[in-house]
């Protein structure tokens, strides 16, 4: 039973994930290769916080999204002047520049080694410490971040956030300052990522680098253009299936050893068959370019 | 009448090229004029050095009696220039109403802070805005097109609308490049009436037009530029009547 709890949890953290991708590449239309990024501070501004200075979870959670703000604020400002391609290839920069820095700077994220210890969230003297409770936890973010877009998407800005990503140009010549559209998604982007990266260092208690490398950033990417960007189905339906694709194949009692590769390929098969013959994703309202 | 733009010895040279060499013209309120010439004579960088697009090399261009050659094209689309692509933009993926509603001027949902701190007042001129929209489609005879995709439409329409959406944006002097081209003779007909109407309604136009008959047909000044250099103008009567 745990174990259904545990594998609701990682949907729970991709889904999040998949609608923070979802609001630069969607609304935005900025492909963006440092998803992992706001997602790993998050995760380390968490652990730290709470490992090293023994802070209460919501002061952790709350220092770790004014991160994931400041960050996203420097570097919307510096990237947000660039258009298309150049912004993917500075989010790569950052992608390389954030795994750097957690790699190397042992005195304060341990290395490659990792920071462990990771107390668990206590919400009203309720302590969150098994798979259930945290599936809940898990749960009510979601419920919170859906229904946020289940409002924001029939707000003027971002009506305006979505003219940006269709004509820049046009945004400009009628007065309106298309980078101010451009930071302020990728400053939601960066908070949503930020909330599921402190789930993620929480539950698991134990992080390091490697879980959020390009590899990963390119992998909530797929998922978004999998699922589909702009609706609030799309990278959830991407996050399902990127979940449960490796449960359905050890249904088909396929070993661990190549189960674990196989679900890489047909992930990647399904993305070469969705750009060739679906190109707006499964749920998806505009194609991405 | 007072003039709303003035242009002085205006100059722009790059790598040895002089697109624009010596122009000097002023632009009334509430007037159209037309500036023709060759291709390469230097009008789209007229309009380029006019919008903020391109820096002025020397000269002057005043709006409103504000000097504005030094000032950024976002800030010279706020102090409300306006200008209309060749090509038709706008946001094809949002409806037509929508994109009207994106196009006006400073309103409280052009800001994120006011979601939270202003929510009803922004939620309200948000209605506001919708209506003030479909009223204009409708005062164009465009309403039936209010709930398509913009993307959806042909070209004759999407440049209708992107027309509309600057008259959204509420600007007083609107640049019109090539505003004809592309389109057939009953779309040029609504198109010059709907030139007329904001006229009429205080907007001032500067239009660059290779169908010369049609737009002169509507338009109070006739400029032709030659190299970069104005070779005629024509004040000529207001010949339109109504």
């Amino acid at each position: 039973m745990n174990y259904i709890f545990h594998i609701l949890v990682m949907l729970e953290i991709y889904i999040l994930l998949a609608l923070s991708a979802n609001q630069k590449v969607g609304l935005s239309g900025l492909i963006s290769l440092a998803q992992a990024v706001f997602y790993g501070i998050g995760a380390y501004i968490t652990a730290i916080t709470i490992t090293k200075f023994g802070f209460s979870y919501w002061l952790a959670l709350s220092i770790a999204i004014l991160s994931c703000v400041i960050v996203a604020l420097i570097f919307s400002y510096i990237a947000g002047k660039v258009r298309e391609l150049y912004f993917t290839l500075a989010t790569l920069a950052l992608q390389i520049i954030f795994f750097a820095v957690v790699y190397n700077w042992i005195p304060v994220t341990n290395g490659s080694y990792g920071i462990s210890g990771i107390t668990n969230p206590k919400i009203f003297g309720l302590n969150i410490n098994s798979p259930i409770s945290f599936a809940l936890f898990g749960g009510i973010w979601v419920l919170i971040v859906i229904l946020f877009y289940k409002w924001f998407l029939k707000t003027p800005i971002n009506r305006l956030i979505q003219a940006t990503r269709d004509d820049q140009i046009a945004v400009l010549s009628l007065g309106k300052n298309p980078n101010y559209y451009k930071r302020i998604s990728i400053i939601l982007s960066a908070i949503i990522a930020g909330i599921a990266g402190s789930i993620y260092a929480t539950y698991t208690s134990y992080i390091d680098p490697s879980s959020f490398t390009l590899d990963e950033s390119i992998l909530i990417l797929s998922i978004v253009l999998i699922g589909g960007a702009g609706r609030i189905i799309g990278p959830i339906t991407g996050a399902i299936i990127y979940i449960l694709l490796p449960e359905l194949l050890k249904f088909m009692q396929m070993p661990d050893s190549i189960a674990a590769n196989m679900r890489m390929i047909l992930f990647g098969l399904l993305l070469v068959l969705i750009v060739r013959f679906k190109p707006k994703g499964i749920f998806g309202k505009y194609v991405i370019q | 009448m007072s003039e709303i733009l003035k242009t002085e010895n205006l100059n722009k040279s790059f790598d040895g090229i002089e697109p624009v060499k010596d122009v000097s013209f002023s632009v009334s309120k509430n007037s159209i004029v037309l500036i023709t010439g060759e291709n390469g004579a230097g009008k789209t960088t007229l309009f380029n050095l006019i919008t903020g697009l391109e820096k002025t090399t020397k000269g002057k261009i005043s709006f409103n009696d504000n000097s504005i050659e030094s000032k950024s094209a976002l800030q010279i689309a706020q102090l409300g220039i306006i200008r209309l692509y060749q090509q038709p933009r706008l946001f094809k993926n949002l409806l037509v109403w929508e994109n009207l509603v994106a196009s006006a001027h400073s309103t409280l949902g052009n800001i994120f802070l006011n979601l939270i701190f202003k929510s009803k007042s922004s939620k309200q001129e948000d209605k506001l805005l919708k209506q003030k929209a479909i009223e204009l489609l409708t005062k164009f005879g465009l309403q039936n097109l209010s709930h398509q995709t913009a993307g959806d439409l042909s070209y004759g329409q999407q440049k209708l609308i992107s027309f509309c959406m600057i008259t959204m944006n509420g600007s007083k002097l609107v640049l019109l490049d090539e505003p004809f081209s592309g389109l057939n003779p009953q779309i040029i007909e609504k198109f010059s009436n709907m030139i007329l109407q904001m006229r009429d309604e205080g907007v001032t136009f500067l239009i660059i037009e290779h169908n010369v008959p049609k737009a002169l047909a509507i338009s109070d000044k006739h400029i032709e530029i030659k190299e970069g250099v104005i070779n005629k103008i024509d004040n000529r009567i207001i010949a339109w009547v109504n």
